[in-house]
């Protein structure tokens, strides 16, 4: 048992804070709507790729690679840079991983080395109708024209959707699970505004159709094991939502605690009021636990321990409930002052309800959980 | 970072487990019941090696690390060996044990930890009084030095293994003018001229565990009773936090485990409307509860032992923060555990009523949750 970063991660987090803190000097991010949006994103993506971010997910196993380092800087970029966080993670960490891991060498050349400079935007789109609940079910689907390979289905919740170069589209080429990379402008490839949600807009809820996308043999990744992808597909997604809960988190946390020693209330700051000391130090408790199954959570996913799955929905449920109870919390400390234009608390709490619905839902996280105590299988 | 446990470390869990569950675990509702201190398993538990695990071999201990010890406590939670008897291990090996290995002199040591070690005397320890709980400088009980002794007055409170104890580690006043600087700690052994004990005092939870007041009535105890130096008894009290965080809380992550068994179990064999109630997503859904919370907590202690394996000084955030978490929120899993098993959680019958009496003391022993809320919110 270890619970210190190495020297080298530490290094990574003072890096990415640095570039971040930079690049937050000279950016004001801005709302989806705005084309700036993208610069934004593109500007930060190649910033980070001067570090070893990206080989967290995608490099050649450095030592970093596969440790609870991820979670650290996810929490970290999720807590300075919310609404482009998802964004960078999910080209990274889902579209970039997947090429890493199940794509041949003549694929991983084409996109990694892009995406590694920043210089591509990828997304993977796994959700379809009912898929949230079931993940096995998906309609999606290839069939065989001369050599070619065409696509027809519906996704929806795409991240990055109207942004991505490249499309890592999941469906059933025959009885396989296969992933179909569809670049942007591919012929009967429709990506839809992204739809208005109670989360933040920023996240791009998108919905793409397929309508007889064709694609060559070289823009399919197919498995034998189905059930490797898509479980390590909602693996993935659930680390990252995880990673958005420690971040809102934590800059919620930071918000409330520096307010409440600032702010002061009949000459003394808030914080040297015991009902408000208590509340910050519950919410601290509620953080540092969460980190640390956060932490571990992600340890067992890449060690491949027998109870990995079971960590990882206890998880994504526990971080995403404690950081929204610690929304409302901050909300009620700030009081008054949380009713101005600069708070974000209500976007926060949006956010966090999303993190809650995706990934694997927490209602359907729990009933796995107790089935697994149970010692029934879970599909 | 890595959360892997040594195979030394989980071996020693399995064989502390199948120890616990054959010598320790049949008598623990008898004990409860009773309200009485299971000597007999107490003895088991010294000759298996337990009591000693991270004294040094010189005397008599094993020379085992805090994260092993700290393995040792969830083991025994997880086997279903009771929070009161845990408490009473504690309490004898760490606030007693530990503080004379640490502070006192090698005569001290060599003279009471291999008794302690071996169960041939069972220690406690005597900081809160009837008006001095949490402000330990409130505290009145004095030391008067008068020649080649001190003479002790005043009463402690609420000390668990007060009424079968045979030395106790007693903190008092050498110097009443001065607050946390005037404390020191002297060793009182049983049958000393003015120390006595109370009646064992009735309890909510923890039963097996004995508790009762502690009376110095013009105690004359020897002045190579005294711990370290006069004015270092603060010290080592605030020493005993790092054990109240990590060893001695772990037993409480290893009872959700066990409570995870239990109620599965009862989950898989109740029959409702033609169904085991386990079918039912309310009852998954609570199971799910108390394991999350298992697997909340438990990095928060194994932490602490960590850094104390580390020599990192004890990081009062991230105990408080253990303390905290494990103290105030380990009663909602256990309420769940109550409710699913319906009207026999309100039975002495199923241990789940049990547990759940024992679990209300771990926000209020070793430092009230009102406490660590006022120690984080000073150090954030």
């Amino acid at each position: 048992m270890n619970f210190d970063f190495t020297n080298d991660e530490k290094r990574l987090l003072r890096d990415i804070k640095q570039i971040v803190q930079v690049f937050l000097e000279n950016n004001r991010v801005q709302q989806y709507e705005s084309t700036v949006f993208e610069n934004n994103l593109r500007e930060l993506l190649i910033l980070l790729s001067e570090t070893q971010y990206f080989n967290l997910s995608m490099g050649n196993h450095t030592s970093a690679d596969g440790s609870p380092i991820l979670m650290a800087v996810m929490e970290s970029l999720a807590a300075a840079v919310p609404s482009l966080f998802p964004h960078i993670q999910v080209s990274s960490g889902l579209f970039g991983r997947a090429l890493n891991t199940w794509g041949n060498k003549n694929q991983r050349e084409i996109y990694l080395s892009p995406l590694a400079q920043g210089n591509l935007i990828g997304t993977i789109a796994l959700r379809e109708g009912h898929s949230a609940m079931e993940h096995d079910v998906l309609e999606t689907s290839a069939k065989r024209d001369g050599n070619d390979w065409v696509i027809n289905g519906v996704k929806k919740s795409v991240i990055n959707g109207p942004l991505a170069d490249c499309i890592a589209v999941v469906g059933y080429l025959e009885d396989q699970v296969a992933l179909f990379l569809l670049e942007k402008g591919t012929e009967g490839l429709i990506i839809e505004t992204p739809a208005e949600t109670a989360c933040i807009n920023e996240l791009t809820n998108t919905r793409i159709e397929m309508h007889n996308c064709r694609i060559s043999p070289e823009q399919v990744i197919v498995k034998a094991e189905k059930n490797n992808i898509l479980n390590e597909l909602w693996s993935w997604e659930n680390q990252l939502m995880i990673g958005i809960s420690l971040g809102l988190f934590r800059s919620t946390f930071d918000n409330v605690r520096d307010f409440a020693k600032t702010y002061r209330f009949k000459d003394k700051p808030l914080i040297a009021y015991q009902e408000i000391g208590f509340k910050l130090s519950e919410m601290f408790t509620k953080f540092q636990t969460s980190q640390l199954l956060a932490y571990r959570a992600l340890w067992m996913a890449n060690t491949g321990h027998k109870e990995s799955d079971q960590l990882m929905w206890c998880a994504k449920t526990f971080c995403s409930e404690a950081a929204e109870k610690a929304v409302m919390e901050a909300a009620n400390t700030i009081g008054n002052c949380n009713y101005v234009p600069q708070n974000t608390d209500s976007d926060l709490h949006g956010s966090l309800k999303y993190t809650q619905i995706s990934g694997i839902p927490n209602v359907m996280a729990r009933t796995k959980i107790g089935n697994a105590v149970l010692g029934i299988k879970n599909r | 970072m890595e959360f892997s446990f040594t195979r030394e470390q989980q071996m020693l869990k399995k064989e502390v487990i199948r120890f616990a569950k054959k010598e320790i675990v049949p008598r623990v509702r008898e004990h409860d019941l009773k309200e009485s201190f299971d000597t007999e398993s107490f003895q088991k538990m010294a000759e298996f090696g337990l009591l000693g695990l991270h004294f040094p071999l010189e005397y008599g201990g094993s020379g085992e690390d805090v994260m092993t010890a700290a393995v040792v406590g969830e083991a025994l939670g997880e086997a279903g060996v009771d929070a009161g008897f845990c408490l009473a291990y504690g309490a004898h090996t760490f606030l007693c044990g530990d503080t004379i290995l640490r502070n006192g002199n090698e005569s001290q040591r060599q003279k009471y930890l291999p008794k302690i070690i071996n169960a041939e005397q069972i220690g406690c320890m005597g900081v809160t009084e009837p008006d001095a709980g949490s402000d330990m400088a409130a505290m009145k009980t004095t030391a008067i030095k008068q020649d080649k002794h001190y003479i002790l007055n005043g009463s402690k409170m609420f000390i668990t293994n007060g009424p079968i104890a045979d030395i106790a580690v007693i903190y008092a006043k050498t110097d009443p003018d001065k607050k946390h600087a005037g404390i020191s700690a002297f060793i009182v052994e049983k049958g000393t001229e003015g120390f006595s004990s109370g009646p064992p005092i009735k309890k909510l939870g923890v039963r097996s565990s004995q508790t009762s007041e502690l009376i110095l009535k013009d105690c004359k105890v020897p002045c190579t009773n005294l711990l370290g130096k006069e004015g270092d008894g603060f010290k080592m009290a605030t020493q005993t936090v790092e054990w109240d965080r990590s060893v001695m809380l772990a037993p409480s992550i290893g009872i959700m485990s066990y409570l995870l068994k239990t109620c599965s179990h009862y989950a898989t064999n109740r029959m409702q409307f033609g169904r085991i109630i386990g079918d039912f997503p309310a009852v998954k859904h609570r199971l799910a509860e108390i394991k999350i919370f298992y697997e909340a907590a438990r990095s928060l202690v194994y932490r602490i032992a960590w850094d104390k394996d580390q020599g990192k000084p004890l990081n009062d955030l991230s105990a408080s923060v253990a303390k905290l978490f494990i103290g105030d929120w380990s009663m909602a899993p256990m309420n769940d555990a109550v409710v699913l098993h319906g009207g026999y959680g309100f039975c002495h019958e199923y241990d789940v009523e049990r547990v759940f009496r024992d679990g209300r003391l771990a926000a209020i022993g070793g430092g009230a949750s009102d406490i660590q809320k006022m120690i984080i919110s000073r150090l954030l």
